[in-house]
């Protein structure tokens, strides 16, 4: 999790150098709302990337850019919420960040591939690491009851608070393309259909079970209770600041000037819904038959092999087509053309290098007279 | 008031709100039919639907994720509704909602959504997976004019709080967030239609391709409870849209009456207009509605 150590050091520069100038210029002002635009953009960018990406190392790679880009815009607001937004985002991005590596690795451990079309249905070989994933994206995505909404709704209202109103929409735009790449993560690996040569997969070695175990525990304890978290980074911020960003209303209710959430409340609400609403679907209405991996409603065919019916390779082929003019077109060009640069320098440069000794022979002697036309004129 | 009643009246709520979006989803295919020159099935037909489905003798599951779906989709419906208010100024129609702010409803709205992604896929039919792409896909492009106006509300009261923006538009029809703010509210009611996945944004079910889309596989009684599960979560999202910006409501009868219009705007469109493909539908929402969406900020900022 290095990629989270320069946020700590971005913040302990500023802290002590940005913050009192930035009181008395107005010109430093503009260079954190440019940071805070840089970071957004890195959000928004980076996330996109995630999307289409075929293996899974290198979605996880991306996304992480793009969390940091939230990390560095909650910290360029320079105001009590948003640093409180920023720490604790890099906290919990550690935490489902590390799982989500962990669990992916096991996956690669087992089954040897990486990439998501050669995966699938490992739900039924490797459960315990796909409850880790579950935990690790719902986290990820922000979506309540789980850590992640903190984060999401500190960031947001530290956004509005500070008046940067575009920035707050287009963050949550970023947010949701998020999503895109959660259940392409979850779904390519463990849901869909087993593979034939996946039968006989085993679960994740235990040390990385209990590693997963050791990043799941605080998510759900801040997921119930972000207090434990939020309050200790109020007494950093405020150490900078001066003043604390959020409030505590009662013991799990969080407020700001702009709105208020209760994590308890919340999860309990989920919890209560989930098992009433699991209880009446086991005991109403006919027993279910439990089918196999093949029986499915297949157009009046026989499915042919789980190969053929898994859909995993290029799983967001419209949504490419929809932004090939904002990103495919011009990152592909530019790289297209640093490559086409750098050959040109070495095609030029190897076409003296042709592998005849004679050539060789007759660049000595084209040297030395050059030499000599050298001394002669002087 | 006690949790005890609080719950209870909630529960009386949600039943409510079930009925009304089954009775809703009934009257659009009378519509639908009569558009279309036929007679069309009767008001009802939802409840004998629900009803079918319930009693099938025989059932089939796949794995235990299967589980998920209907679980995840009725809660969110639920859940939804619990968070937002339905009439002002009476505790009992108030729901849960003092427990998170216009922040929280929007993200709820994504926990049924994604958790019956992860359910349907679980089926391994690949209707399932090509439904949930595109759904997915359109649903980060509605996101966008959505998100602007959603920000535009908030800055506008300085405040997330849904009941904060109900009472500042109190005092007849002309502080109504729809007349106070109209570009936000284009942004937001296009974002709507894309929200309700009626033509010309339906490509996610696909009728005549991908039958149903991600449900697919679904029957018996989970199929019942994703059929209620999309009616409540039908009617939690017009009684948002009432709250944002057709002023909430004082009574019952006004509730009714503004959701239903509300839920007949993205009727009508989709009765006129064909189906998008899933780029096209993504290239639309982050054009014009997005911009509208801008320019409704933009009047926040420079009133």
């Amino acid at each position: 999790m290095i990629s989270k150590l320069p946020i700590f050091g971005l913040a302990a520069v500023v802290a002590r150098i940005a913050v009192p100038t930035l009181a008395t210029a107005a010109g430093s002002l503009s260079a954190a709302h440019l940071l805070g635009w840089l970071g957004g953009l890195t959000a928004f960018g980076m996330t996109l990337l995630a999307v289409f990406q075929e293996d899974m190392k290198k979605l996880l790679a991306y996304s992480s850019v793009g969390q940091v880009g939230y990390v560095v815009l909650a910290m360029a607001l320079m105001t009590p919420l948003g640093w409180t937004a920023a720490l604790y985002y890099a906290v919990n991005h550690f935490l489902f960040k590390g799982l989500l590596f962990l669990a992916v690795a096991g996956v690669i451990y087992r089954t040897g591939v990486r990439t998501f079309a050669d995966v699938g249905g490992l739900i039924r070989r490797m459960p315990a690491s796909f409850i880790a994933v579950l935990i690790g994206i719902i986290a990820l995505a922000g979506v309540p009851p789980l850590s992640g909404f903190a984060g999401k709704w500190l960031l947001y209202e530290a956004l509005m608070d500070k008046g940067w109103l575009f920035l707050t929409a287009f963050m949550m735009f970023a947010s949701v393309i998020a999503f895109l790449y959660c259940f392409r993560l979850i779904h390519s690996i463990f849901l869909g259909q087993l593979k034939d040569e996946h039968r006989q997969v085993r679960e994740a070695p235990w040390p990385l079970l209990l590693a997963e175990l050791l990043m799941i525990v605080p998510i759900l304890v801040l997921s119930v209770r972000p207090r434990v978290l939020v309050e200790p980074l109020q007494h950093l911020v405020t150490g900078v600041f001066g003043v604390p960003g959020v409030r505590f209303a009662s013991a799990t209710t969080m407020t700001t000037s702009f709105g208020y959430f209760n994590a308890a409340a919340m999860m309990a609400m989920v919890v209560v819904l989930v098992v009433v609403l699991l209880v009446i679907l086991v005991t109403a209405g006919a027993k279910p038959t439990k089918v196999n991996q093949l029986d499915i409603v297949y157009s009046g065919e026989l499915p042919p092999s789980p190969e053929e019916v898994q859909y995993a390779w290029a799983f967001y082929r419209p949504y490419e087509k929809a932004f090939a003019p904002l990103l495919k077109a011009r990152v592909t060009a530019f790289w297209n053309g640093v490559v086409d640069v750098v050959e040109g320098i070495a095609d030029a440069g190897r076409r003296f290098y042709t592998g005849n000794a004679q050539t060789y022979v007759l660049y000595s002697v084209l040297f030395i007279l050059v030499l000599a036309a050298f001394g002669l004129a002087r | 008031m006690p949790l005890g009643v609080k719950i209870a009246w909630s529960l009386v709520g949600v039943l409510v709100a079930i009925a009304y979006g089954l009775v809703i989803a009934g009257i659009i295919r009378k519509v639908m039919a009569r558009i279309q020159g036929r007679i069309g099935p009767p008001v009802w037909q939802q409840f004998i639907d629900l009803g079918k489905v319930i009693f099938q003798r025989t059932a089939t599951r796949h794995g235990w994720m299967f589980y998920l779906a209907p679980i995840f989709r009725a809660g969110g419906g639920i859940g939804l509704y619990l968070l937002v208010p339905v009439v002002i100024g009476v505790p009992a129609l108030s729901n849960f909602s003092f427990d998170g702010d216009l922040l929280l409803v929007m993200y709820f709205i994504f926990f049924g959504s994604l958790g019956m992604a992860l359910g349907a896929a679980d089926s391994g039919h690949p209707h399932s997976p090509i439904g949930i792409s595109r759904g997915l896909s359109q649903m980060t492009a509605y996101e966008l004019p959505f998100a602007l106006a959603m920000v535009a509300m908030a800055a506008e009261v300085h405040s997330f709080s849904i009941h904060d923006i109900i009472m500042v538009q109190q005092g007849g029809i002309l502080h109504w967030n729809i007349l106070t703010n109209p570009l936000a509210a284009i942004a937001a009611f296009i974002a709507f239609l894309g929200m309700n996945m009626y033509a010309p944004f339906n490509i996610v079910g696909a009728p005549q391709e991908i039958p149903v889309g991600p449900p697919t596989e679904y029957n018996s009684v989970f199929l019942s409870l994703m059929m209620s599960g999309r009616a409540i979560l039908a009617v939690a999202k017009i009684v948002l849209y009432m709250d944002l910006f057709l002023g909430g409501a004082h009574s019952i009868l006004e509730a009714f009456v503004k959701t239903f219009i509300i839920y007949f705007w993205s009727v009508f469109v989709g009765a006129v207009f064909p189906r998008f493909r899933t780029e096209q539908a993504v290239r639309f929402f982050l054009g014009w509605p997005t911009v509208a969406g801008i320019a409704g900020v933009l009047l926040v900022l420079i009133r």
